[in-house]
């Protein structure tokens, strides 16, 4: 049983953690009340009314463009830590293959960089 | 997986890395090619379009100088099937870029061309998958340049209606499909597609349950690409809503990668046929029987009643969606014509008839557009002769008849359910035939309205030709009457899948 005394430890801080930044915030922070900080939050939406509303393409743009970056460094992450590890990481003969493959792989997501910078997704207009 | 393994499995997909690689300079170059204010210089899609059909050459090229290779272990292969559909797939491919030539416009021709051979080199690499894995990443290769290509040509409402439609039920499609995936890899075990085939000839479904669950699944999952019956329902509107090359499209390649993943996941094509009664491959059979004969019957009843010329060939195509199922079923058969040969020639000839129809559609008018309706085919015989000879070759073929691709087809298909032996199969061929006595009609009315009816009074046509349109027709004619008159070449790259 003792071998679970740190993660016991590990929640009395995390339980800890929280309670007190509630508490402190409730006591120690300045509450200065608009019609806006009153409102719900909900990730920059209007809480109330219709959720069907059409909001502009240019957030799904970002949105997009961040979700390749995101699947690059997955992708990345796990070559990385394989790849220059001296045993049980990739096989010696593979290393500049691999290499090779992950060119490739960031060759292909610049082009797809290239053609949305082209096309003016980084421009906020 | 050794060096050698890797450098080989690369050289099973030359064709369709050359193929992927056009695209990448098309999506590069692409936007450095217009204007400030994003207009392209007229006559820009000229330029893509044959950097286009230069690719397909290349990866022909390419295609015709490959070497069936043993290779068991590795992600892709090099058979018989992956020959005989990339050949199939480049040559169709070829004409649907000539159809599309004048219906893109010069600002987004680079990015349209690019999802076509995209979409091209998907079909090619699900057919030369040897894994699900390499199967599923061909699959959503074909769906996703499609979904930009049903937008990206016209921005109307209509074809706002069918991207919505299709881009979702696509979704959900691929979604079960890859659920059914799972849940087989679960059962067996294996993600390497000979493996998973031998275990579901030997297992019963009492052993793995799980096969129970993923065998409806895979079924949905491909029968929304080959639009069989209770997944059809997106085929007519969406056909009605996007341009006349892409319905072309939409009509072939789907079912083209659908029957191709059929094929390569249930088995039912091999030479030896399952073991027991309560094989899961058997099960699987039953299950598409059913969507076979459902979707032959429900296709040619609704086909009927269509005043639309493209919803018309949208309920063909699934009403062809199930004869080539019963080829499917008809299996390798150890006597008599493999249905699988059958099967591959009938998606041949289908290829050539269908993109030709709506080809001749499409270059009969001058304006841009195709001809829509029943009522504008009205008096075509006198008024275009040589475009309504043209559209009359493939109504005779959709239809089945002598002299056209589509009855060496039909027959094919009819004589490998016959002689596959079976009770459950003979009904097939007879529900077939019937079947194809129906879709007569409606095909033969259309030549009727064309030769019978005076014309309409004809509005202002824009003056020049179409001029790449024409030339996909004449390729599709050649096609279409020379599978009928040499098939044998054909014929026998089909055989040579069925070994």
């Amino acid at each position: 049983m003792s071998s679970f005394a740190p993660i016991l430890v590990y929640i009395l801080v995390l339980l800890g953690f929280v309670a007190t930044n509630l508490i402190l915030t409730h006591v120690i922070g300045p509450r200065r009340k608009t019609a806006v900080k009153d409102m719900p939050y909900e990730s920059g939406m209007d809480p109330v009314g219709d959720a069907r509303q059409p909001f502009d393409v240019k957030f799904y743009l970002v949105a997009i463009l961040f979700l390749v970056f995101d699947v690059e460094l997955l992708f990345l992450y796990p070559w990385a830590t394989a790849a220059y590890v001296d045993s049980g990481g990739v096989p010696a003969e593979l290393k500049n293959l691999m290499f090779a493959v992950m060119l490739v792989f960031m060759g292909t997501l610049a082009i797809a960089y290239i053609y949305a910078w082209k096309h003016g997704v980084f421009k906020w207009r | 997986m050794s060096h050698e393994s890797i450098r080989t499995a690369v050289q099973l997909i030359l064709p369709e890395c050359i193929l992927i690689g056009t695209v990448c300079v098309m999506f590069l170059t692409g936007p450095f090619l217009l204007g400030r204010n994003g207009q392209a210089s007229p006559g820009l899609r000229h330029r893509w379009g044959a950097l286009a059909l230069l690719a397909i050459g290349a990866a022909a090229w390419q295609w015709w100088h490959t070497t069936p290779v043993a290779a068991i272990d590795g992600p892709f292969l090099s058979d018989g099937l992956s020959f005989t559909i990339r050949g199939i797939v480049l040559a169709l491919g070829a004409v649907l870029v000539l159809a599309a030539w004048n219906q893109l416009d010069d600002r987004t021709s680079a990015e349209c061309n690019a999802c076509l051979l995209a979409l091209l080199a998907g079909v090619n690499l699900t057919a030369a998958a040897n894994d699900i894995i390499t199967l599923f990443l061909g699959l959503e290769l074909v769906s996703i340049p499609t979904y930009l290509l049903l937008y990206l040509p016209t921005r109307s409402r209509p074809a706002q209606e069918a991207t919505i439609k299709y881009f979702l039920l696509s979704l959900f499609s691929s979604a079960m499909l890859v659920y059914g995936l799972a849940l087989l890899y679960g059962a067996t075990g294996t993600t390497m597609l000979p493996e998973i085939v031998e275990l579901l000839k030997a297992t019963s479904l009492t052993e793995s349950p799980l096969l129970l669950i993923a065998a409806p699944l895979i079924a949905a999952g491909l029968g929304f690409r080959i639009t069989a019956v209770p997944f059809h329902f997106y085929a007519p509107d969406v056909f009605q809503g996007v341009p006349a090359f892409m319905a072309a499209l939409l009509s072939f390649i789907p079912k083209v990668v659908g029957f191709t993943a059929l094929w390569r996941l249930t088995a039912l094509t091999s030479r030896a046929a399952a073991e027991s009664a309560d094989a899961v491959s058997t099960y699987m059979a039953s299950v598409l029987a059913v969507l076979a004969v459902l979707t032959m019957f429900i296709g040619n009843l609704m086909a009927l009643r269509q005043s639309n010329l493209h919803r018309l060939l949208a309920y063909s195509s699934v009403a062809h969606g199930g004869y080539m199922l019963v080829g499917l079923l008809a299996g390798g058969g150890s006597s008599g014509v493999p249905g699988g040969a059958a099967l591959l020639f009938y998606l041949a000839a289908y290829g050539f008839m269908t993109i030709g129809a709506f080809c001749i559609l499409l270059a009969a008018r001058r304006s841009g557009d195709s001809i829509r309706t029943i009522d504008e085919l009205a008096g075509l015989g006198s008024s275009q002769p040589l475009a309504a000879l043209v559209l009359s070759v493939f109504l005779f073929s959709l239809a089945g008849l002598p002299p056209t691709a589509g009855f060496l087809g039909k027959f094919n298909l009819f004589l490998a359910a016959w002689s596959s032996g079976v009770s459950g199969t003979r009904w097939l061929a007879v529900i077939l035939a019937m079947n194809a006595a129906i879709s007569a009609w409606y095909y033969l009315r259309l030549i009727g309205v064309m030769y019978l009816q005076s014309p309409q009074p004809s509005t202002a046509d824009a003056p020049t030709r179409n001029l790449p349109a024409w030339i996909a027709t004449a390729v599709c004619v050649a096609g279409t009457l020379g599978l009928f008159l040499v098939p044998q070449a054909v014929w026998d790259a089909a055989l040579l899948a069925t070994q």
